[in-house]
């Protein structure tokens, strides 16, 4: 993992993250991205074939259990004060740009 | 109206109350008070809702009148950081990108205090959506360590943190992924707890990397960290990883004898200039007066330490990027304008986060695109739970582990703005707690020798032991006699 990372790579990378970047913040992030990617790379010392993912299992950090609950009716904050955040609203609904052309 | 002295902690409020000779009002405006004197020169909140509490205070001092019973935690002033909902009030995040946001619903934790009578004061400064260990990426302005105000007060909740520092509230809340409670708790001279993952409820939180979030409060003592603890703790379906294990006997907290305790130390942690001359010192006093006071005190190998900081850079910014992926213009907060729907997002994306969260979405995008995925995300949550397991190893063989929360004492403002690898580096302490999601708490254990600034010692348990890892705390705080910064 030492190839170096290219502009082009962090324009991708930033829209895929729905990022629009200055060409400053272009150059910057490409020494960046580079230095922490070349650091956290380390990881690749140690030999992980036999080691178990952690996200799934009895040793994930709340204890792999699956907490569910009941599918039970409850009072939710009230459409007023959601509808209230809009940025830009058309009576109950949200308003956006034109999805397809 | 004076500013009372007498009522900053829980247990003098308490007596303050019982006895007459305080109101909860009259407690609220000597915090009001304060913030008006102080605040303008530390920063630490973003928003005090001077009406809100108010209101509650008068009716909570009509009740007590009416000889009804009150809460766990009644007439103590709370602050909480603004990444933490409550309704009618703006939730900012430290961020241009929730302008005008205001929450229509209450986190979990804010009912929980208010069921029990606490006044809530206000909302803290933080780096924007937690991300960052100075304080220094809030889009608003730097909060500055009370203790020297050209120093930071640490992060993510430096505003938590140096609230209770300058008895600004008389507790705080404040959320910790990898070190943002206890970090800033060690710079500040207060107490920080880092609860067991699961512990407490994040319904309300706004989330930062979910696998690591954690809840906790600031306090000036460990008896009052724990009574916050007790209240704040419990199963909350409303919050997936709620576990229902409670932790019982955190209100009126035993001490936890020293004699005869098994204190382990990471080698890997006090290696050849791990950390300051003046914090290694500090701490090594202490650990001496643990022994002396009947501990055996060991070495312990953590040997994955060294992998902490790595595995962590990769998880919390993939997690990061896929959380911050609904800050998009369209339901609340900023809205800029592109020539179509995805241009939008992008324009408002852009004018709305700040470099250190642009960073971490573009580290955690790259690292879960397409080809890279197995060697960062997978690997690293592999290394986790070898990290994991280390911990696991060392509570066979000790009670407790014991270690530095942070390599300096609190650094200058702008000192390492610019280079985040070094900033990122500094958190090798106390990241490995949350890969392995056990409890750990931040105890002010003296003053450095050169630059006058608080010391942390970090206590270490198993998961699901806050309780006895606070009553060994208390312990500890009963043998070094840490005096709290008087302004």
């Amino acid at each position: 993992m030492d190839k170096k990372i290219t502009p082009r790579e962090i324009r991708h990378i930033a829209h895929l993250a729905r990022l629009r970047l200055t060409d400053d913040e272009v150059e910057l992030f490409s020494s960046q991205l580079d230095g922490i990617l070349g650091y956290v790379g380390h990881l690749g010392e140690l030999d992980l074939k036999n080691v178990r993912n952690l996200s799934v299992g009895p040793s994930s950090p709340s204890g792999g259990e699956n907490m569910l609950r009941r599918d039970e009716a409850a009072p939710s904050p009230s459409r007023g004060a959601l509808l209230d955040n809009a940025p830009s609203r058309s009576g109950d609904y949200f308003k956006v740009k034109k999805v397809i052309e | 109206m004076t500013e009372n002295h007498n009522t900053n902690t829980i247990a003098a409020i308490r007596l303050a109350l019982s006895g007459g000779s305080a109101t909860a009002s009259s407690i609220l405006e000597s915090c009001l008070n304060r913030i008006d004197r102080l605040d303008s020169g530390i920063k630490s909140f973003i928003t005090v809702a001077r009406d809100r509490a108010r209101d509650r205070a008068r009716a909570l001092d009509d009740k007590i009148k009416k000889g009804a019973a009150t809460g766990k935690l009644a007439g103590v002033v709370v602050a909480v950081k603004d990444n933490i909902n409550i309704s009618g009030l703006p939730t900012t995040c430290g961020s241009r990108i929730l302008n005008k946001y205001i929450s229509p619903y209450d986190a979990a934790v804010v009912q929980k205090l208010e069921r029990e009578d606490a006044i809530i004061i206000g909302k803290t400064n933080l780096d924007e959506f937690a991300m960052g260990s100075s304080t220094e990426n809030s889009s608003f302005f730097p909060t500055k360590n009370p203790w020297n105000t050209q120093h930071v007060p640490g992060g993510s909740s430096g505003g938590s943190a140096a609230a209770v520092a300058a008895n600004l509230a008389c507790v705080s809340l404040g959320s910790d992924t990898g070190g943002s409670i206890r970090q800033p708790a060690a710079f500040c001279g207060v107490v920080g707890v880092k609860p067991t993952y699961g512990s407490v409820s994040r319904y309300g939180l706004v989330a930062f990397a979910s696998s690591l979030d954690q809840i906790g409060p600031f306090a000036r003592n460990v008896d009052d960290a724990a009574a916050v603890l007790s209240v704040l703790s419990g199963r909350d379906t409303r919050d997936s990883t709620s576990s229902p294990r409670s932790l019982d006997g955190l209100e009126d907290l035993s001490r936890v004898p020293i004699k005869g305790l098994r204190i382990g130390l990471p080698e890997e942690y006090f290696i050849e200039g791990a950390m300051a001359p003046e914090v290694a010192s500090a701490v090594e006093k202490t650990v001496s007066t643990i022994e002396r006071a009947g501990a055996h005190v060991k070495k312990i190998s953590l040997p994955r330490t060294q992998y902490g900081v790595a595995t962590y850079y990769i998880i919390a910014p993939s997690e990061a990027s896929s959380n911050l992926a609904r800050f998009d213009g369209v339901k609340y907060g900023l809205s800029s304008s592109g020539s179509g729907l995805i241009d939008s997002y992008k324009e408002t994306r852009e004018a709305g986060f700040g470099p250190e969260v642009k960073r971490r979405i573009m580290l955690g995008t790259y690292a879960l695109s397409s080809g890279y995925y197995d060697a960062y995300y997978l690997a690293a949550q592999k290394v986790r739970a070898l990290v994991a397991e280390d911990f696991r190893r060392a509570f066979q063989e000790v009670d407790f582990i014991v270690s530095p929360v942070t390599t300096t004492t609190a650094f200058k403002i702008g000192e390492r703005i610019s280079d985040p690898l070094s900033m990122y580096l500094a958190d090798i302490f106390t990241i490995p707690v949350n890969l392995a999601g056990i409890p750990a708490v931040s105890l002010p254990c003296g003053l450095a020798d050169s630059s006058g600034l608080p010391v942390g010692l970090q206590i270490m348990a198993t998961h699901f032991d806050d309780v006895r890892m606070l009553g060994f705390a208390k312990s500890v705080e009963d043998l070094v006699q840490f005096k709290p910064l008087e302004i």
